[in-house]
């Protein structure tokens, strides 16, 4: 009572500001106080002291204060004091937003749409209304309306800086082709831009990437949130409970939190804050007896899967938001062996395509990830619904179940009801027994409950299927560690599972454990490559890499039948070092007798086709391959062994044959090259563009497919879409703009542009730092732990003018030549010492400093190195990349071209680099070196002015001129590899490409007539895009003819230079029986299409296409020209290319 | 005393080369080999007292005509596996500029190299050009070996 006398005094007192007095309140008070205060305080005080937590418009949000400094108890007090004061509010919101979800979810648009407005016109605007209407556009209207949503949202001026990020993302993560992983990575991108101690970054991850949170400084989240609408505040607050309740060893011993949720759970309906005061005293759970629900639990449990699917069917509709009778749903289809059927009345919805990604996701099938991927994708999108964190908690839960760390509860808070499966949840068997009770007459809980018993006496159930009790009692016994018991009983649960492959998946991973703890390792290997024929993402979850090390390296093979080919293909697919799988190939070859995969033929029929394929696939790389002592003379004999296995695999492997083709074109590229070279390579600067366009490139292609579709949908729009600046964002989060300048510096950025860059920024971030195949890689192994001490400091320690250093003391030693070779006396040879010491310790202060400072590379990560001479940050040359963008891949359709051509730009970037880097060896390193020589040079002759040292000086010279050769050398190694930069002649690019034709069908060969009047030298860089033009054109000619008719073919390529143009024109006969007519209207048809942008953007793998694109976009002149003429039943394609560019000065 | 160099750095070779001359007082031939293949190759045809040997070496000698093949970050760890499986034992130091080998330090390849070649491997000394202390690891692991 006295309290509120005191408090309201201080508020009526006009010498008091009241603002300060609600800012002392909020932060010297604790939760009681403020409890008891708040309650007592006017009215007509709330807009000071809450500012502005239902605003009416967008503009009105987050125009509150933040107190000055962060504190998690203060905020979570005040917080929880707003929550427990607009609880109606609260409520009216909670109840209306799972309404909107279960709407939205089932595709009852309309609905959704109007309660979503009524929370937004009844209660406030908030971010979660933003984010939820640009949902709601999207699935019932689509991208365009969310572009136009946006683009009006945009133009509004907000005075909290986190509006435009967040409704930029918000807008992002919904798009169709935006994956989670892409949508991270750009998210990444930015966040490398804020400053580590920015608070927006901690609010940012939480509020966009919320399945990623960690909530480790969740203090400024809140913070940041504080002066948010209350909607956001509370949503926010739930999260962080679910946090905290989550963890695996929370115990409810925290009084204040208890007496918080206490007394929210009184005046708020909602059900998470039942469940978190509910997780640690099973005692008072109460179960919602839900007949319908306890149905489906027994209806699955029992086998009736066709029951259990009706009548998931119907309760779909009805709680929608209740992800676990998804999960039953596609279960069940997958027990029956069914394909995926829509749920009547589902067609088009948001939860359909959810359940059709889960099916293909539990089918796992080859479609398992790419499925995986969307699911998550789709679950991104509509992060803020109860469903998404259900369902999100199920997948992490697929994979990490057994890691208690990382175990995911929020399907247990974020579900409405309680799910019997909850049990799991419970710490010891008394409680989840005690949990189970609760489900009076469910068979499921009958069941789940005799499995928390001695399994050696457990009783079967009749109405239980046999099958899953074994299938249960399988996994028991292997979890408790009983090998022994568990292996019989796996084997046979594994027998019983084979149609069910999410069931079968989890027996394979536990038999193949069981196995390995019983060391049986054959019986594992065997299991390993037997599934992985038959389905390799069913041993995603199996790590053998532990295992192929106690193999490989315990016990050095010595327990394994290395005689037995699936020995191999095993440590092969483990991801081990090579050196292993080189014993494994070995012991293989050697039982078989034969020193290399070629001499391996006569086996060839008695081994399993599959597991040949995979062996010469795999295991067979150029690396195990080189590794053979005394079979293989040079590399290059490696790669034509190489050769001839892709040749082999293609007769194999006909369903591959594209990927054996590709190889074989880079091998004879590599093979070609290695010909042309007259000198032998000394550059150290190296990517393998090869490596990275097989592997890892694979992933960016999404984010392309993205880029063609956002293309053709701005098109076609009459309105501009607007990118994320993140220049001017960063600017105004730091204070340095305010909101409207930001407003007017935003460029009305061309959207596709923006996808342009993250595509260009992925691409680069592989070019960089791929960590088998990159250039800092390279540049690691080769130049910074490679020889670079030792080429600058030859000349000084050959001439012996520096001493060198102590390891241990880090001092530099005496010198013990000179001073006994000029006999200095004490006085002398202190000072020469100290002299010779002081040069030493500059001279490599000036090689270390270059070598682990500038030889480094720098992007706008700040991970990376400040000082790097390597320069490639994409903030730094903005205008560039829109110039290439604009000049060079606007108009590409095709992906493996855009590649080519980021590649070759970063190789422009790289040369501009090493320009600058080769500039700065030759001045800079040069100069500060050779200053210090004459220093020294200067300083000996003033110490040793009398004394005869002539021998000293001849060395100080002898190194002077030996140091700058030296330095030259280091120079060289800074030009791009000549592997890939020889200038060449038209002829080596007809063999190559020839080459590259008959080396995929050797017992084919194609023979053209060349009447080459063209020997002018090309530079290197277009070498591979001649090279790629030339097999279209020579594919070309082998598609045109009937198979086995290549000898017969007539055709001919005819190269001269005319008006400073290179004309290439290729004739050749057609098939016999093509209709003439028909072949020249398809023709022309292509050639239309080829002098179309949309053409171009249309037909993304067409020859004709590609070499178009290669001709106008790559040899990068708009006066280049392709036509094919078709008469006399030949075709003839004329090729026109402009030399201004291509030859070699 | 016969000993095998198998290092591709001339740079680092030389002076290694010159501290052995020295060691020996000029009472040793020294081979010198500049991949893991004719290291390899040369370790099969012929008997040494001691083998020199860096950990990173191209996989074959860098020719006109042939740019080595890969360079291999632990050739020489690879060489004793391969003596070992063939049973080539001859007693063999480590000498290599890298502090550590994608995440693995200098120190636990050398440990581990100890328990596995027990037979053969001297242990590992670490070099640098600017200094000193590479010339006494060696000296000291050729000494307490006997092999000087």
């Amino acid at each position: 009572m006295n309290k509120w006398n005191e408090f309201k005094a201080l508020l009526y007192n006009r010498k008091i500001n009241n603002k300060h007095l609600f800012e002392a309140l909020k932060n010297d008070y604790n939760f009681e106080e403020q409890n008891y205060l708040l309650k007592r305080t006017p009215k007509i005080f709330n807009g000071l002291i809450h500012g502005n937590i239902f605003p009416k418009e967008y503009e009105s949000i987050g125009r509150n204060d933040r107190s000055a400094s962060v504190n998690l108890q203060v905020e979570i007090n005040w917080i929880v004091n707003e929550i427990l004061k607009y609880s109606n509010e609260i409520n009216d919101f909670i109840v209306n937003k799972i309404e909107f979800e279960n709407n939205l979810l089932v595709g009852k648009y309309k609905e959704s749409e109007d309660i979503l407005n009524k929370i937004e016109s009844e209660i406030s605007k908030s971010y979660w209304g933003i984010e939820s209407k640009l949902i709601q556009l999207k699935n019932e209207k689509g991208i365009e309306a969310i572009i136009e949503y946006y683009h009006q949202i945009r133009e509004l001026e907000s005075r909290d800086p986190a509006y435009y990020f967040l409704s930029s993302y918000f807008f992002y993560k919904i798009e169709d082709d935006v994956t989670i992983i892409s949508y991270q990575k750009e998210l990444n991108n930015l966040r490398n831009q804020l400053e580590d101690d920015n608070d927006y970054s901690e609010y940012f991850e939480y509020r966009l990437n919320h399945f990623e949170y960690k909530f480790n400084n969740f203090e400024r989240s809140l913070w940041v949130a504080s002066i948010h609408p209350i909607i956001d505040k509370y949503l926010l607050l739930r999260d962080y409970i679910a946090h905290i309740c989550s963890k695996p060893d929370f115990q409810l011993t925290d009084n204040l939190l208890i007496f918080q949720l206490k007394l929210i759970e009184k005046k708020i309906s909602d059900p998470l804050i039942n469940k978190a005061l509910q997780l640690t005293n099973v005692s008072e759970i109460q179960i919602n007896k839900d007949k319908n629900l306890f149905d489906i639990y027994d209806l699955y449990t029992q086998g009736k899967y066709g029951k259990a699917i009706n009548k998931l069917s119907d309760l779909l509709i009805i709680n929608p938001n209740n992800a676990s009778l998804s999960i039953l749903y596609v279960k069940s289809l997958h027990h029956l062996n069914r394909e995926y059927t829509i749920p009547k009345k589902l067609e088009n919805t948001v939860l359909s395509s959810v359940l059709f990604q889960l099916h293909k996701f539990l089918g796992r099938g080859e479609d398992s990830g790419e499925a995986l991927i969307e699911l998550m994708t789709i679950l991104n999108g509509i992060q803020s619904f109860e469903f998404a964190k259900q369902l999100m908690s199920f997948l992490e839960n697929f994979f990490y179940e057994k890691n208690e760390e990382i175990f995911s509860k929020k399907a247990y808070f974020f579900t409405k009801e309680n799910n019997i499966f909850d049990y799991k949840l419970f710490n010891s068997n008394e409680n989840k027994k005690e949990y189970l009770k609760k489900y009076k007459n469910v068979i499921t809980a009958d069941f789940f409950s005799s499995l928390l018993d001695d399994l050696d006496k457990l009783k079967e159930s009749k109405e239980v299927p046999h099958e899953r009790y074994l299938h249960y009692k399988a996994l028991l016994l292997n979890e408790r560690g009983e090998y022994e018991k568990a292996e019989p009983v796996l084997e046979e649960a594994l027998k019983c599972s084979e149609n069910i492959n999410f069931i079968y998946e989890k027996i394979l991973v536990n038999l193949f454990e069981c196995y390995v703890n019983l060391e049986k390792f054959d019986k594992a290997i065997n299991l390993y490559v037997d599934n992985y024929l038959k389905n390799s993402n069913l041993l995603k979850q199996v790590e053998i890499k532990k295992v192929a090390i106690a193999i490989a390296k315990t016990h050095r093979f010595k327990n394994v039948a290395t005689n037995d080919i699936n020995v191999s293909i095993f440590i092969a697919l483990s991801d081990i070092d090579t050196s292993n799988i080189y014993v494994s190939y070995n012991l293989f070859l050697k039982s078989l007798s034969v020193k290399k995969p070629t001499e391996m033929d006569k086996y060839f029929a008695s081994i399993n086709r599959s597991k040949l394929i995979v062996f010469l696939k795999t295991v067979c790389s150029t690396k195990v391959l080189s590794r053979s002592v005394l079979v293989f003379k040079t590399s290059i004999q490696v790669l034509e062994e190489r050769l001839l296995i892709n040749q082999i695999l293609i007769k194999l492997d006909s369903d591959n044959q594209d990927d054996y083709s590709r190889e074989i074109t880079q091998l004879t590229r590599d093979l070609n090259v290695q010909k042309r070279k007259k000198e032998i390579d000394q550059s150290k600067i190296y990517v393998d563009e090869f490596g990275l366009i097989n592997t890892e490139l694979k992933q960016v292609k999404k984010g392309f497919d993205r880029y063609r579709n956002i293309s053709e949908i701005l098109k076609y729009s009459s309105f501009e879409g607007l990118g994320i600046e993140a220049s001017s964002f960063i600017k105004l989060l730091s204070g340095e703009i305010d909101s409207k300048a930001y407003q007017e510096s935003v460029k009305k950025t061309d959207y596709q542009f923006t996808i342009f860059r993250q595509l260009y920024i992925d691409i680069r971030d592989k070019f960089l730092f791929s960590d088998k195949f990159g250039l800092d890689y390279y540049l690691s192994t080769r130049i910074r732990h490679g020889t670079i001490e030792g080429q600058l400091r030859r000349s000084f320690n050959n001439t012996r003018i520096i001493t060198n250093r102590n390891k241990e003391k880090g001092i530099y030693l005496d010198d013990t030549l000179w001073s006994k070779k000029l006999e200095l006396n004490e006085q002398l040879n202190e000072k020469f010492q100290e002299k010779i010491k002081d040069f030493s310790e500059k001279i490599d202060g000036i090689i270390l400093g270059f070598k682990n400072e500038c030889v480094q590379i720098k992007t706008e990560d700040p991970n990376t190195s400040a000082k790097g001479w390597f320069e490639f940050g994409y903030y730094y040359h903005t205008d560039v990349y829109q110039k290439l963008y604009v000049n060079n891949c606007q108009f590409i359709s095709d992906f493996d071209e855009l590649v080519l051509t980021v590649l070759n730009y970063l190789w422009e970037l790289t040369e501009i680099s090493l320009k600058l880097i080769r500039n700065a060896i030759n001045h800079g390193i040069r100069d500060m070196i050779l200053e210090e020589i004459d220093n020294f040079e200067k300083d000996m002759r003033d110490i040793l002015e009398d004394v005869d040292c002539k021998d000293l000086f001849t060395q100080i010279t002898n190194c002077r001129t030996s140091v700058q050769k030296d330095i030259d050398k280091v120079a060289v190694w800074f030009k791009r590899s000549k592997s890939f930069d020889v200038d060449f002649i038209i002829d080596d690019v007809i063999a190559s490409s020839l080459d590259t034709i008959n080396n995929i069908d050797p017992d084919n060969k194609l023979f053209i007539k060349e009447n080459i009047n063209f020997t002018r030298l090309l530079k290197g860089e277009y070498f591979t895009h001649f090279d790629d033009l030339l097999k279209i054109f020579f594919n070309n000619i082998v598609d045109y003819m009937l198979t086995g008719e290549k000898e017969n073919i007539s055709s001919e390529i005819t190269i001269y230079e005319e008006n400073n143009y290179l004309k290439i024109i290729i004739i050749n006969s057609l098939k016999k029986n093509t209709n003439l007519k028909e072949f020249k209207k398809l023709i022309a048809k292509k050639f239309e299409k080829v002098h179309t942008i949309s053409g171009l953007r249309e037909e993304g793998n067409s020859g004709l296409i590609k070499a178009s694109n290669i001709i106008s976009n790559v040899f990068r002149d708009s006066s280049n020209e392709i036509n094919a003429i078709v008469e006399n039943k030949k075709i003839k394609i004329n090729c026109s290319i402009s030399l201004k560019n291509l030859i070699v000065k | 005393m016969k000993i095998l160099v198998i290092e591709d750095d001339d740079n680092k070779y030389n002076p290694v080369r010159n501290f052995l001359i020295e060691l020996y007082n000029n009472n040793v031939t020294i081979i010198h080999k500049k991949s893991f293949q004719s290291g390899m190759e040369i370790l099969y045809a012929e008997k040494f007292d001691l083998l020199i040997l860096d950990m990173s070496i191209p996989n074959f000698d860098v020719t006109e005509l042939d740019d080595g093949g890969d360079t291999l970050d632990r050739g020489g760890e690879f060489i004793l596996e391969e003596m070992d499986r063939e049973n080539i034992i001859t007693k063999s130091i480590i000498i290599t500029q890298y502090e550590e080998f994608k995440g693995v330090s200098l120190a636990e390849i050398d440990k581990n190299l100890m328990e596995e070649f027990k037979e053969s491997y001297l242990g590992c000394v670490s070099y640098n050009t600017g200094y000193d202390n590479w010339k006494n690891e060696l000296e000291q692991l050729i000494k307490t070996n006997n092999l000087c």
